[in-house]
């Protein structure tokens, strides 16, 4: 066992292989240096787009500007030339899976075509260009890391298609979908994404995106959207339990990736209070909302909430009724990154530990 | 014709029999509110005619069960779809709408949750009348 999962400090750089003892991180940001790295992934007519002057640069990113020092990136992450924190996998390696000793790490990307609403055929064709990208850049160059599929949702029947393509790669662990506020991927229309998921064993993640908004869309400042996004998670958990998407695919797995984890108690309390009142609109949900949720869905650590008493945290914990709920993320290389060294105060006992920073990721994910 | 001492040894050890109204008080589909023997009753009358006894609290917040109404339970067998059981009736609480099991007492979708279970009542249509035991 690491020291880590003991809660101790060696102070010592690790290094080496992943083991069934290492940290597992679940949020590490694969970047392209530019969506022209998408090129030769690319078949025409959708390759020009992206290679001549002023074409197409992307999905939209999150529409903020970034008050801090280096942008969104935490300062040690910062290349020196001038290529997005995230995009060298030495720098991950020397910064997180060697430094803390980290294996398997789940890479989540944030190159999302569902949030490119327009064009769908062009929005799968990338969708298809980044797995085969992070494959062979990624992937293909270190055994320690796992990656998301990158899907279109927009085009469901087309998401699902490429689920499959690359379900079959036992690296790709899970589809990723962003935490948008402007549908419900809990409607019937969004099935064929899940139910590809469920045939393919795959985890269905979501993580923030340039479509996320708040309950207010975007507010003034990106502290203030910052400290709500989580209700787009909410939103889609929700919609999730309410569609009957548990119900109907009886095997799939959720996993809430950056959502933040201390709204569970709350959300499951009214949502089961709700059910209790208005159980009649919604029929084909079976079960209590919290059941589906202390079943199978999972949420990452970071970013880890910091009271002033850290017997707070573990207390919201304890609410939730799940030793298996939590996995341990980094969020590397983002400005709101997580040591595994410090994330979890030591009001949690050391064999919830070690469930929290390795084994409960390795059970739901399968490592 | 069941003489009324017969009636009286109708009743299992502990247990006394409670006259409550006329059957055709409660018609199908409703139900009426009683107090029996210290305690208050909700007596629903199911669509088949038979009839169902539980404790006329809500165990949320006290709202009388009996002011509220019974139906066939709402299931369903696909996302987007509504039908009526065959067999399972719940009583709804006029308050909060909470669903109890009229066969059990119980939450039915938190069965073995025995904060949200209602006590249940041997009822019985005897010479026209409604009786509990209790």
């Amino acid at each position: 066992m690491t020291d880590i999962l003991r809660g101790e400090r060696s102070g010592q750089r690790r290094g080496g292989r992943e083991s069934s003892t290492s940290v597992v991180d679940v949020d590490v940001h694969e970047m392209l240096t530019s969506i022209e790295d998408l090129a030769p992934y690319l078949d025409e007519p959708w390759r020009s787009r992206i290679v001549v002057n002023d074409g197409y640069k992307g999905p939209p990113g999150n529409p903020y500007s970034f008050p801090q020092p280096t942008g969104v990136a935490i300062q040690d992450a910062v290349t020196d030339d001038g290529s997005p924190a995230g995009s060298k996998l030495e720098l991950v390696r020397e910064q997180v899976l060697d430094r803390y000793g980290i294996g398997p790490a789940i890479l989540i990307s944030l190159f999302h075509p569902t949030d490119h609403q327009i064009q769908p055929e062009f929005a799968t064709a990338l969708a298809s260009a980044y797995n085969d990208w992070v494959r062979e850049n990624w992937l293909d160059k270190d055994d320690r890391l796992r990656s998301s599929i990158t899907v279109a949702a927009q085009e469901p029947k087309d998401a699902a298609r490429e689920i499959d393509r690359v379900g079959s790669d036992p690296r790709f662990v899970q589809v990723i979908l962003p935490a948008v506020a402007h549908h419900v991927f809990g409607r019937p229309f969004y099935r064929p994404i899940f139910e590809a998921a469920q045939r393919n064993g795959l985890v269905v993640a979501f993580h923030q995106s340039g479509g996320t908004r708040t309950a207010v869309g975007l507010p003034p400042y990106y502290i203030e959207w910052h400290t709500a996004i989580s209700q787009a998670w909410q939103s889609q958990l929700i919609g999730l339990i309410a569609g009957g998407v548990f119900d109907e695919f009886e095997e799939l797995k959720v996993a809430m990736i950056e959502s933040s984890w201390t709204w569970v108690p709350h959300l499951m309390w009214r949502f089961d209070y709700n059910y209790r009142s208005l159980r009649r609109e919604v029929p084909w949900v079976r079960r209590l909302p919290s059941e589906y949720i202390r079943e199978r869905v999972r949420f990452s650590t970071q970013p880890m909430e910091y009271p002033e008493d850290p017997g707070d945290l573990y207390r919201m914990f304890e609410m939730i009724g799940s030793d298996d709920f939590l996995m341990f993320a980094t969020d590397y290389p983002h400005w709101d990154f997580d040591s595994p060294e410090q994330a979890l105060p030591h009001a949690f006992p050391r064999e919830l530990r070690e469930k929290i920073l390795s084994t409960n990721a390795r059970d739901f994910y399968g490592f | 014709m069941v003489s009324r001492g017969a009636l009286r040894d109708a009743a299992g050890p502990g247990e006394r029999r409670h006259v409550l109204c006329r059957l055709e008080e409660i018609p199908p589909g409703t139900v009426g509110g009683f107090r029996a023997g210290g305690r208050r009753i909700a007596v629903a009358r199911l669509e088949d005619g038979s009839l169902r006894a539980v404790a006329d609290t809500c165990p949320h917040q006290a709202a009388r069960l009996s002011l509220g109404s019974i139906e066939r339970m709402w299931v369903s067998d696909t996302p987007g779809t509504h039908r009526q059981s065959e067999n399972r009736n719940v009583l709804l609480c006029p308050w909060h709408g909470f669903e109890f099991d009229l066969e059990t007492g119980g939450d039915p979708c938190v069965p073995g949750r025995p904060d949200l279970r209602l006590k249940t009542y041997r009822v019985e249509v005897e010479d026209g009348e409604v009786a509990v035991y209790h």
